[in-house]
């Protein structure tokens, strides 16, 4: 078995240890220019337009201008204290932490696998068909799934309830829609439906880099399939693996993977599901955007970019303790 | 450790750079009047514009934003607008807005285009730094423009001055002169009436009558959907509030105080009452899931839907809705209050209105646009169209039509009706909407007879980003998903106790806070609107 | 292509498991897209009677006309297969020179590098300050405000990284040995090798950017410059008429149904993606990648 290829991880040093600091840049020059490039690209169009998270402290109204993020009046943490003494808050963060721990337990795995199945499949028409098919809801918006859920759902003329009353499997009509006990479990599979087989493409992409030859070696040593499965693929996808995991954690407050969690909550969300629908961004988005209170909308972004940027630092740092690889 | 030194070295060099271009861009600023597309030509200085007075048949082309994303003609073409340029000098580049988002970063940004048309930013808008006041420019360019008082009044923002006119308010006089034929609906209930006359024709004079009327929809056609709501508020709820004589949000005057909807114990009544049709089985509890008014009238136009709570314009809308089925729909209307304590509290002080930028390139055109726009000519002109052309003036005092004039394609192509709305008054759309001896007309006497004028409270408007204004956000959402609880209880007692959780909630809110202040503006308002 | 020797046991019930529980998920990802397509075919005011769910009961053309009535979407659908080719294009080549830097594990100020990108991607200025900076660049209404700023990917940038560290590291160096220069060596023996990336990097980017219209309402005033997806938008937007309250009174009479036009937008906006992504599809067979290396 061929397994010690030499990746770039181990590639041949740029940089031997005692070298002056210039000396070691010059040799890696290439690579710092691609980098730098890149930084300088984030410098213009990421950092200097976050002088705009000052209006997260000061009393900003749009009609004072540009000059008025500068010039107004700092209010320290009042946004910050209007969200946490919400007469609602606590619903709130109940629902947004529910939804999006639901979203990425189910979220995360179902594209592997799913990338796994299909590269099982050998018969490629099927093959291709299933996964054309499969990706296509991601181009749907949700205001066309919500409308096409009333279609299926519906209590009244639905497709689905329909069909499971003809059937004999219900006696009562299942009030998907408006029901609050059905809402978490609505919107987390009509997340997955919509996009479990777009992201499936860059696992399939992964899988698409692994050595054939490493397969060939299994199956003459007597490997069975899920062996191989198990000690080629996964091993040969971890690192897309954890990329997108710790990536999703971080994303985990939007919906992680599949993210989301602000159209759904504000389209499949109604006021008879509420006290399971409402979430922190649509409560920002009602009070701040809706309302032209752009300090507000960018006081509660601030918080959840905390929270995300804290997410991925610890995620990254526990998944390096533990499988070997991270982010860096 | 050495990265740990490095990282704060970048980090500090991180922090120049952005101070960096924070300054550059705040400098830039200043000097951006030389990128904005929309004020490189000609100088918006007042005392210049003096100088290079323009040409009489000079035609001008300005900009004007829409804000409303749905509005359906993006071009100022057709012989009405032609003939409106003709006579005003003026040609408007039209932009729609896309969403709510656009106008506010315009304004933010400093980046307006002349003109905007704005309902959700009139009061952001009305600031000497981003437009002018009319009537300053009234004075400097159109001494003999004179806008009745009262609109005048309704429009004034906290610096004593108004930068735009409102449409769809008409003062109590012009509404008197055109009496009985400029009519304003509510929410009324259209019905199916093959179905009501093979029930032998039941009368509906009362809020009970209507209940059995259900029942016997319900008990002879059980597959039916008894009653089905449009799912905005001011229909489906407006309907029965106005029946019980309440509003079911914002502010009443209770004897010279204002005090906010829940407050009234006479809601209760409202939501008891509403209850109990979703009770007996008469209203679907999805109906309350809707949001897209297509959704709750799809039951009605398959016919599985029996009524249908709407505008006073229910009964004509739905029969051109279905016209051609071949299931014998046919629909009426109750067309009138089903109670004694019916009311409706009209505080509309105007809808949505131009104002005129501070980056406007011809602001003396502009003004005298508004004046041509706001006169009875102009507002009949870019309403109803060309006289003799589009429409004759009947003896009666209202217009019959020669076009169909509600045609989304006959709009296209003539420009009537929309660009009306830019400065047309109450009375001018309601004469539009006149048709003798129809349904809508019939609901809108007998609704008429029951209404009752404060424009007074609709002035106690929150300044937009103030604390006022969010108490009323929240008390909007919290009153649509608890107000649902109500109407869905299982229990009469229920109904109650979800009532008082709202008023609870509602307190919790800052229900008090808001009721202070409103009261305090309310004064002040009196004081100025009865000189 | 792998070949299969031996088919056990095994390989029948994983089989049958796999081929089952796949021809279920087809089902259910095609059948609501299936009944989207037969609705933008079906009159609008004859699907809200409910009951089409197979094919268009009363065949109608008047959804797409109602599109395709404005002569300026030819102009929209050029614009926005541009901003597509080159978005995606440019996003591609600039990302993977910024992974195939930063994948090296030996590279100086690694660290710093990776946590200006973390940061990048959590934190933003907002819509405001993010319009300003693009003025006093002078991108506003240009076609460049559709693909410069979106240039680099930080998502992608992160795949990418992952990926490059799988591959070999002899491919680069008897290159390097032979004097070619980093970009060469990029451009000629590395991106050739990470097809299977590029591919779905240009697919995910080029689908955000065919998408996209938030930019074209924003920062854009020049019609000649509207995009395919703001047009339909527009559209779109005119029959919400009741989404204003104040407007609660005025209609339009149309002939089609909100719901009528939004599934047929989505369908329009579908289809290119639909006929592109066949082409893609090659790349992301197995093997693919060291095959034409060793090849």
């Amino acid at each position: 078995m061929k397994t010690n290829v030499s990746t770039m991880q181990q590639n041949t040093p740029l940089i031997i240890r005692d070298e002056p600091l210039w000396k070691r840049f010059k040799k890696q020059i290439a690579f710092q220019i691609f980098v730098l490039l890149g930084i300088l690209f984030m410098g213009i169009f990421s950092y200097a337009p976050m002088f705009g998270i000052l209006m997260a402290f000061k009393d900003y109204k749009i009609t004072s201008g540009i000059i008025g993020i500068f010039t107004s009046d700092w209010v320290g943490l009042r946004y910050f204290q209007e969200f946490v003494n919400d007469y609602n808050f606590p619903t709130l963060v109940k629902n947004t932490l529910a939804l999006s721990i639901l979203k990425l337990f189910f979220s995360f795995p179902i594209p592997i696998l799913y990338a796994i199945m299909l590269t099982e499949v050998r018969q490629a028409f099927f093959k291709r068909f299933v996964q054309t098919v499969s990706y296509l809801p991601h181009f749907i918006s949700w205001v066309v799934i919500v409308g096409v859920a009333f279609a299926f759902f519906s209590t009244d003329t639905g497709l689905v309830n329909n069909l499971l009353m003809d059937m004999g499997l219900i006696d009562q009509p299942l009030r998907i829609l408006t029901d609050p006990d059905y809402f978490w479990g609505l919107a987390v599979s009509s997340a997955v439906w919509k996009e479990a087989g777009w992201w499936t493409i860059i696992f399939l992409a992964a899988i698409a880099g692994i050595d054939p030859s490493l397969y060939e070696a299994a199956e003459m040593d007597g490997a069975s399939r899920l062996k191989r499965i198990w000690h080629i693929t996964l091993p040969g996808i971890k690192g897309s693996i954890v990329v997108v995991l710790i990536l999703s954690i971080g994303n985990i407050l939007g919906g992680g993977l599949v993210g989301s969690n602000f159209e759904q909550a504000f389209l499949l969300g109604n006021p008879l599901n509420s006290d399971k629908s409402q979430i922190i961004q649509t409560y920002s988005f009602n009070m701040g955007l809706a309302q032209g209170r752009f300090a507000f909308a960018t006081a509660i972004d601030l918080v959840q970019s905390i929270i995300s940027l804290t997410l991925i630092l610890s995620s990254n740092y526990i998944a390096k303790k533990v499988s070997g690889s991270g982010l860096f | 450790m050495q990265l740990f030194k490095l990282m704060k070295k970048k980090q500090l060099v991180l922090l120049m750079v952005t101070l960096v271009f924070a300054l550059i861009v705040g400098c830039s600023n200043n000097a951006d009047t030389n990128t904005n597309t929309n004020t490189n030509k000609t100088p918006t200085n007042v005392e210049k514009e003096e100088v290079s007075e323009p040409v009489k048949d000079e035609v001008v082309e300005l900009d004007l934003f829409v804000d409303h994303s749905w509005w359906p003609i993006k071009e100022w073409s057709g012989p009405i607008p032609e003939e409106i340029t003709k006579r005003t000098g003026v040609k408007l580049n039209i932009t729609v807005a896309t969403d709510d988002k656009q106008l506010p970063l315009m304004i933010a940004s400093g980046d307006l285009p002349d003109l905007v048309f704005t309902s959700n930013n009139a009061q952001r808008l009305s600031d000497p730094n981003l437009a002018y006041s009319w009537q300053e420019l009234i004075d400097e360019y159109a001494p003999d423009f004179q806008p009745h008082p009262d609109k005048i009044a309704v429009n004034l923002a906290p610096d004593g001055n108004y930068y735009t006119i409102r449409n769809n308010f008409s003062p109590a006089e012009e509404w008197k002169a055109h009496e009985g034929y400029a009519l304003q609906g509510g929410a009324d209930v259209g019905f199916r009436k093959d179905i009501w006359e093979q029930l032998g024709s039941p009368a509906v004079n009362t809020l009970e009558d209507f209940e059995k009327l259900l029942g016997m929809v319900k008990d002879k056609y059980p597959d039916m959907v008894p009653l089905v709501l449009n799912p905005t508020d001011t229909w489906y709820m407006g309907f029965f509030a106005n029946n019980y004589g309440v509003i079911f949000n914002g502010l009443y005057d209770d004897n010279g105080q204002l005090k906010f909807a829940l407050r009234n114990p006479e809601l209760l009544n409202v939501y008891k009452y509403m209850n109990g049709l979703y009770r007996k089985g008469y209203i679907l509890p999805e109906n309350y899931a809707y949001k897209n008014e297509d959704q709750a009238k799809e039951l009605i136009t398959s016919g599985k839907g029996f009524a249908y709570v709407w505008t006073s314009g229910v009964g004509d809308r739905l029969n051109s809705d279905t016209a051609g089925n071949d299931k014998g729909m046919v629909f009426t209307q109750i067309g009138k209050p089903i109670s004694d304590n019916a009311k409706i509290y009209r505080t509309d002080t105007g809808w949505s209105g131009v104002v005129i930028t501070k980056k406007n390139k011809n602001a003396e055109k502009s003004i005298k646009l508004m004046q041509f726009l706001l006169s009875d000519e102009g507002q009949r002109l870019a309403m109803w169209g060309i006289e003799d052309q589009h429409y004759t003036m009947n003896a009666a005092g209202y217009p019959e039509f020669k076009f169909d004039k509600n045609s989304a394609d006959v709009q296209n192509k003539e420009g009537n009706y929309w660009w009306g709305l830019l400065a047309g008054s109450a009375v001018t759309e309601a004469l539009w909407n006149y048709v003798p001896g129809s349904e809508t007309t019939k609901a809108g006497v007998n609704w008429t007879k029951v209404m009752e004028w404060k424009p007074e409270i609709g002035l106690v408007k929150a300044e937009p980003d103030s604390a006022e204004q969010v108490i009323i956000t929240n008390l909007n959402t919290m009153i649509k998903n608890e107000g649902s609880k109500a109407l869905l209880a299982t229990s009469e007692q229920d109904v109650e106790k979800a009532f008082q959780n709202m008023v609870d909630q509602a307190e919790k809110i800052g229900m008090a806070k808001l009721e202070a202040w409103a009261n305090s503006e309310y004064e002040q308002i009196k004081a100025n609107f009865n000189q | 292509m792998r070949t299969w020797r031996r088919r056990s046991g095994e390989d029948t019930v994983l089989d049958t498991v796999n081929y089952t529980l796949l021809t279920i998920i087809a089902f259910i990802t095609f059948y609501p897209f299936y009944y989207i397509l037969v609705l933008s075919f079906n009159s609008g005011a004859d699907s809200t009677y409910g009951g089409v769910y197979l094919w268009p009961r009363t065949f109608t053309l008047e959804n797409y006309i109602f599109f395709f009535q404005d002569i300026n979407w030819l102009k929209g659908f050029f614009v926005s297969t541009a901003r597509t080719v080159v978005g995606a294009t440019m996003t591609v080549i600039f990302t993977c020179m910024m992974a195939y830097g930063l994948a090296r594990n030996d590279l100086m100020f690694r660290r710093v590098y990776f946590m200006l990108v973390i940061i990048a991607m959590n934190f933003s200025g907002g819509l405001i300050a993010f319009y300003v900076v693009l003025r006093s660049l002078g991108l506003l209404n240009s076609f460049g405000v559709y693909v410069i700023p979106s240039m680099l990917n930080l998502f992608f940038l992160l795949i990418a990284i992952s990926f490059f560290r799988e591959i070999p590291s002899e491919l680069g160096e008897s290159a390097r040995m032979d004097g070619a220069s980093e970009i060469l060596i990029l451009i000629r023996i590395i991106l050739p090798v990470s097809m299977p990336l590029l591919a779905t990097m240009a697919l995910f980017v080029g689908s955000g950017q065919w998408n996209a219209w938030l930019d074209s309402a924003y920062f854009v005033q020049n019609e000649n410059l509207r995009t395919l997806t703001y047009r339909m938008i527009q559209v779109i937007n005119q029959t919400v008429i009741s989404a204003d309250v104040g407007a609660a009174n005025y209609t339009a009479n149309l002939k089609v149904t909100q719901f009528s036009v939004q599934v047929t937008a989505m369908v329009i906006s579908i289809a290119p993606i639909v006929c592109v992504y066949p082409f893609l599809q090659r790349y992301f067979v197995q093997g693919i990648m060291l095959g034409s290396v060793k090849g």
